[in-house]
């Protein structure tokens, strides 16, 4: 037995048998009208402590102690028996503990005891529970009360003041060892391994949609700059260049890689490979490493203008000359990044991240800086967005490298199960970008007509993250495509 | 033929080790089932007496929670004083036209039971 408050060393336990004297006891305990009648007692009431009292066989102390008298102070009598059970009863030989509903089973001991339980001491103190520990707890919309925790239960006991959760019997699944050969250790390792599961399943299930997470996630990234800014300045991507990939097999690719260095063999920007962008794609939501990167990385110069003194942050707004003039003399090979790029490697890591733990079914921070993660991320910066001559649907080669996937895709709508990520990453990146064209009228808290339409995507229909990654993943029209 | 994935091994187990029952137990009542461990000031000694004049001395007595490891969590002071607050029929909630959480429950709620061979019986109060 381990506190119920935990502490962060807690190494001082109590031992408690588990195994009854029979192997039939809890099965005929649980099935017998005396025993059932005591889970169902209200044990707040005068009669219900006097059951309590002697199912417990200490109805003679507890007698000596209420002397016929009905007391103002019903919850301070409750405790008292609750005591009373605890150190004299001879038999309370019964104990539970939840495998589901730990914080039910704790917020039960409190309200009834009244006690504020805190991680210090693990003592129940009658009384000891206050407003001010409701407001230090973050209770949404407090406000302070006259009335006190003491006196709003004396008056639930006292049927005064609706409180179904403290009335109301409760319907509980009961686990028990069905003989004396369990493995009881293991036993338990399987109860808190079924408990972690069946939470992780309601953590899930209770989880925001893929398009709404992404949603969110964008909308976050246009805080980073300014709609005026966006709409008004073009910077410029002096040092930092791209060469378009061509159709190439891994095996000459690799070749080229050896003899001049991948960042020199497919002629991706610096920044791709710097510290700051390392870190970031480890974890892109962290802001403090998102403004380390932009602050160095982000340009400091436009076209259409200083900013006096600082960066001029991501995401950019898309126009014309952007695409065109801004990005150099083009000699079919090389040229100078765009503001699409840019973005690109802004909102690419947050997307993989996002993608991957729904698909995994995992908790995002679990996956923060894993290997699978982080170098998709990198395929998709360098060689998945825009930086592809004809045939446009195809992937690199690097892809198998990247990716450690055995099976040969060629095409990017053959991409199937978590590999859907790179489609759908590169599709709404492209979304996103167009999203930020043409839009001399955006208000100052930004807006773009991809995060509008994600929000609105699971309204009113059942729309599964499985149907969201096949619709954006997949071109079933290719055949035609290539006709036309 | 069928994959014995950790989980369906797990379950399997599971299945095989513990009886399952399910029953109505009323709210007032899960104090009195939970396991206690009592204050340092109470000494353990093998023939007790009830003695009227120890029903003050109970009244300094502390009562100290105890769970079997069986749940993978571990308890949020805040979190419980949030369900507490509930409980108590959100009282100080300060507005009327913002939502509170439900003053209901679910029926998710799973036990493990054992048999404490162990009882209070033998402990005797302020031992001099």
């Amino acid at each position: 037995m381990i506190r119920l408050n935990p502490k962060k060393n807690q190494t001082k336990t109590v031992t408690h048998t588990i195994f009854p004297p029979t192997d039939d006891y809890f099965s005929t305990l649980l099935s017998s009208k005396e025993f059932q009648n005591l889970l169902e007692t209200d044990a707040t009431t005068s009669i219900g402590m006097k059951n309590v009292a002697e199912y417990y066989k200490v109805d003679h102390i507890w007698n000596a102690f209420v002397k016929g008298t009905i007391s103002e102070n019903p919850a301070g009598e409750y405790f008292m028996l609750l005591k009373i059970v605890k150190i004299f009863s001879p038999n309370d030989n019964l104990w539970i503990s939840f495998v589901e509903g730990l914080h039910r089973h704790a917020g039960i001991l409190i309200s009834l005891t009244c006690s504020k339980f805190d991680y210090e001491d693990n003592n129940l103190t009658h009384d000891s529970l206050k407003n001010v520990h409701f407001k230090h707890a973050g209770v949404p919309h407090f406000k302070e009360c006259k009335l006190s925790p003491i006196s709003v239960l004396n008056s639930i006991i006292k049927k005064e003041y609706d409180a179904p959760m403290l009335k109301n019997l409760m319907q509980v699944q009961v686990l028990y060892p069905k003989n004396k050969t369990v493995n009881i250790a293991s036993a338990m390792k399987n109860l808190r391994e079924m408990s972690q599961w069946i939470s992780t399943n309601k953590k899930i299930s209770a989880e925001p949609t893929i398009s709404t997470r992404i949603s969110e996630d964008l909308s976050q990234i246009l805080t980073l700059s300014r709609a005026s800014d966006r709409n008004s300045l073009r910077p410029k991507f002096n040092k930092e260049t791209i060469v378009y990939q061509t159709d190439m097999d891994l095996k000459s690719f690799e070749k080229k890689c050896t003899a001049e260095g991948e960042k020199c063999a497919a002629g991706f920007p610096n920044m791709l490979t710097s510290e700051e962008y390392s870190n970031y794609i480890k974890d892109p939501f962290n802001m403090e490493i998102t403004r380390a990167l932009l602050l160095k990385k982000s340009p400091q110069e436009t076209y259409t203008g200083h900013r006096a003194g600082g960066r001029h942050l991501p995401p950019y707004g898309i126009s014309f000359k952007s695409l065109t003039e801004d990005v150099g003399v083009f000699d079919g090979k090389m040229r100078k990044i765009d503001v699409r790029h840019f973005n690109a490697y802004i909102i690419v890591p947050r997307i993989v991240y996002t993608l991957s733990a729904k698909l995994k079914k995992e908790p995002l921070h679990n996956l923060l800086g894993k290997t699978d993660e982080v170098q998709l991320i990198k395929f998709i910066t360098r060689y998945g967005y825009a930086t592809r001559g004809q045939p446009f649907c195809k992937l690199h080669c690097a892809y198998e490298k990247y990716t450690n996937n055995i099976n040969s895709v060629n095409f990017v709508n053959n991409c199937d199960d978590w590999h859907r990520i790179i489609p759908v990453t590169v599709f709404l990146v492209m979304l996103f970008n167009a999203c930020l064209m043409y839009q001399p009228n955006e208000p100052d808290n930004g807006k773009n007509l991809l995060i509008t339409a994600l929000q609105g995507f699971d309204y009113g229909i059942s729309f599964t993250d499985e149907t969201f990654m096949n619709t954006l993943s997949k071109y079933f029209g290719l055949i035609k495509l290539f006709v036309i | 033929m069928k994959v014995a994935t950790i989980t369906s091994s797990i379950k399997k187990q599971y299945d095989e080790s513990f009886e399952k029952n399910t029953v109505r137990i009323h709210p007032t009542i899960i104090p009195f089932l939970t396991s206690m461990n009592l204050s340092h000031s109470v000494k353990q000694c093998k023939n007790i007496k009830w003695n009227k004049n120890d029903i003050e001395k109970i009244g300094q007595i502390q009562l100290r929670p105890l769970m079997a490891p069986v749940n993978h969590n571990s308890l949020d002071n805040n979190k419980t004083l949030n369900i507490v607050h509930t409980m108590l029929g959100n009282f100080c909630h300060g507005s009327k036209d913002k939502i509170s959480h439900m003053e209901d429950m679910g029926n998710d709620t799973q036990m493990f039971i054992g048999y404490n061979d162990k009882v209070c019986f033998v402990i005797k109060l302020f031992n001099a």
